[in-house]
């Protein structure tokens, strides 16, 4: 199983973290399997603390100290990731995948201008600065357009330097400033030029965000991790957020793993889901499929829970008992099954395993096991 | 109706804070969080107040209760006006109106006992006349919220986030109070927790004839739980019907807009998120006329210089618009 097929571009197998705290050690990820296929967007769901954010560290190479990964693998593109070396971890968070977190103003740096923000991760992979790119830049910023007025300087000085065949450290910067404010357009915020000179703090919680997929797109991933990016935003923004990354899958050729706690963003956006619970991915299928016909119970219940704007409805009686275990102490053999409206004797004993139910719809419990041969 | 038949009414609040800056501190234009708000609140009902971050909803909330003064306008409670009661004459009405917030690790004493909670409020108020009593009441609390005797010795990082919820609302409900303000009360908690709390507070209500005042930003929750719900938009009120009226048939382009824009949870049903144009204006430079023009679709010339009327387009459903927009036409 340890193969990739080229259809790949992200393939987790049973990978196995935990923390140490003084309070003891907290059992995070309990083997969590995840296939990602090239150019989809795969939703990964669930409540807070049952290991999403800790999977898309585990991707980036990013865990805390204090995390120790037991066992598994992560292949990314094919390239194993875990025991990367720093430098080979390093030019792959350049080349192959991005992360976007939750809260723009961690990842930015307050005292540095957006444009210098921009320019410094482009002068990170020179060799994006070919003739050949520099004229698709070039292309790309129609002339007479307002924003073009901005960088009319640049446009002549690069012009001029591409018939002179010397491109030197100075054409470097011109083209950093034109990459960055073609980047800046293409996530549809206004006045690129404008904001290349502004600080964070003088943008507003949306047009941050928008300013995060911009630099994560700067450097061309294969991948982007979208951790809950839309959930400190007002719904109008989060709306104009959603739309950007519809839109944006049109024209870029990249795959999403967005990781969210919300049923409904997933719903609006993805092709796939992934629900996790407690440490552990129980059922993986088509959104569609998904929504119409979950199978673990957690699934069925998270989606009875879910509040609904579009029709009438009163407050479920508690779809799922009781609240998220202490993964410190994990409950044995299945992890849901104290909270399980449908659990059995076996599931304290037995650890599920994620087997394919229907055709393409994995999902992780005893009850269809069961059924299998 | 008059203000006696409600529980708590507001006549034209407002609340503005100054903001000093400039040079040598001198008073620049205040940030209008609440900018004349007028409502009535039924006993025994669910009033929500919806809006996006900023809108004034929760600055409203605080006047109702009179934790601010306001800086114009009247508020009553049964019918007595509040408005400059200050002080020890406000105790019996701070017994009636209590508050649950939406951080419940910020609203429990780290060092204090369930039990001291519970019963610290109880004795302040003088509604228990021995310990044997409170004690009594207590525990009759904690098993109303669904917990059980046992938790009352504990302290709050003893819970999780639901279960210090349901301890901050028995906490609340210790003073025997006929109105509670939830303040986002679900807003920090999982979606299986969230139903959980939701269920609670309704089941409470039916059994304590309590009323509520319900603040969230998320109209999901507020479609499940109010019976009437106003829309707040840059400190005023921009429309307010029944619940069930106003998100089948959303009348003001700014709700309209707002329902339009939720995800939902269903991908057969997905849809062009309608997006607004542009930020939310600075509560401290708002826009002539109507406050929402400069972001409204159907904005005309009329919506700059005059400010909008309130109109009741049909009967209980109030917006506050120069038109009647039918969306499928326009105005």
């Amino acid at each position: 199983m340890q193969k990739s097929s080229a259809e790949e571009i992200l393939k987790i197998t049973n990978l196995r973290v935990s923390f140490n705290t003084y309070a003891g050690q907290v059992k995070a990820l309990d083997g969590v399997e995840l296939t990602m296929r090239k150019g989809e967007v795969l939703g990964l769901v669930g409540e807070s603390g049952c290991g999403k954010s800790v999977t898309a560290l585990s991707i980036v190479g990013l865990l805390p100290q204090n995390a120790k990964i037991l066992g598994g693998s992560v292949l990314l593109n094919g390239k194993e990731v875990l025991g990367m070396s720093k430098k080979d971890l390093e030019t792959a968070r350049l080349t192959e995948v991005a992360i976007i977190f939750q809260d723009p103003m961690t990842f930015l740096n307050p005292v540095l201008s957006i444009g210098s923000q921009i320019t410094e991760i482009i002068s990170a992979r020179p060799e994006l600065f070919t003739e050949k790119l520099v004229k698709h830049r070039l292309g790309q910023i129609g002339e007479g357009t307002d924003v073009s007025a901005g960088l009319d300087s640049e446009r002549s000085h690069l012009e001029g330097a591409l018939k002179r065949g010397n491109l030197g450290k100075k054409e470097f910067n011109r083209l950093a400033k034109v990459y960055a404010v073609s980047v800046l357009e293409s996530v549809r915020l206004p006045e690129p030029v404008k904001v290349l000179k502004m600080f964070p703090f003088e943008l507003s919680g949306g047009m941050r965000q928008r300013v995060l997929i911009a630099m994560s797109l700067v450097r061309r991933p294969k991948l982007i991790l979208a951790d809950e990016i839309t959930t400190a935003l007002d719904v109008t923004v989060q709306a104009q957020v959603l739309q950007l990354l519809r839109a944006l899958r049109q024209e870029i050729d990249v795959s999403v793993l967005l990781i969210t706690h919300d049923l409904a963003v997933a719903a609006e956006l993805c092709d796939r889901v992934a629900v996790m619970y407690a440490g552990n991915v129980v059922e993986v299928a088509d959104v569609r499929e998904l929504f119409r016909n979950p199978l673990h119970p957690y699934t069925i219940g998270l989606l009875a829970s879910v509040p609904r704007v579009d029709v009438s409805s009163a407050p479920q009686e508690a779809a799922i008992k009781g609240s998220v275990p202490d993964l410190i102490y994990p409950p044995s053999g299945c992890r849901f099954h104290p909270r399980c409206p449908r659990a059995f004797e076996k599931c304290p004993q037995v650890k599920p395993q994620l087997i394919e139910a229907n055709p393409g719809h994995l999902v992780s419990c005893l009850l269809f096991e069961e059924r299998s041969p | 109706m008059t203000q006696t038949d409600y529980l708590i009414s507001a006549q034209n609040v407002m609340k503005w804070f100054p903001v000093r800056g400039g040079f040598l501190g001198r008073s620049s234009a205040p940030v209008k969080a609440v900018d004349g708000v007028s409502l009535g609140i039924r006993r025994g009902e669910t009033f929500g107040l919806v809006g996006e971050s900023g809108c004034g909803k929760t600055t409203l909330g605080r006047s109702l209760m009179r934790l601010t003064d306001v800086t114009e306008g009247r508020i009553f409670f049964e019918g007595t006006e509040i408005t400059n009661v200050r002080g020890r004459r406000l105790k019996p009405f701070r017994r009636k109106m209590q508050m649950v917030f939406q951080d419940p690790y910020a609203s429990l004493d780290p060092r204090q006992s369930i039990r001291s909670a519970l019963t610290e409020p109880m004795n302040l108020h003088h509604v228990v006349s021995s310990r044997d009593e409170a004690n009594r009441f207590a525990t009759e609390l904690i098993e109303r919220v669904g917990l059980n005797p046992d938790h009352l010795a504990r302290f709050p990082h003893e819970f999780s986030g639901g279960q210090r919820q349901r301890v901050a609302i028995a906490a609340a409900l210790a003073v025997r109070p006929t109105f509670i303000l939830l303040d986002e009360p679900t807003s920090s908690l999982d979606v299986s927790v969230q139903a959980q709390i939701l269920r609670l507070l309704k089941k409470l209500q039916s059994e304590l004839g309590l009323t509520y005042v319900f603040i969230s930003h998320n109209l999901a929750v507020i479609r499940q739980m109010c019976d009437r719900t106003a829309v707040m938009y840059l400190g005023r009120i921009v429309e307010f019907a029944d619940t069930g009226m106003l998100f089948e048939n959303p009348k003001h382009p700014y709700t309209k807009a707002l329902l339009s824009t939720v995800p939902i949870p269903d991908p057969t049903k997905r849809k062009e998120l309608k997006v607004l144009k542009g930020d939310v204006p600075s509560p401290t430079a708002i826009p002539s006329g109507c406050r929402f023009r400069n972001r409204c679709e159907f904005a005309t010339q009329k919506c700059q210089s005059e400010f909008p009327p309130l109109v009741e387009t049909e009967p209980n459903h109030w917006i506050e618009c120069h038109y009647d927009i039918d969306f499928s036409k326009g105005p």
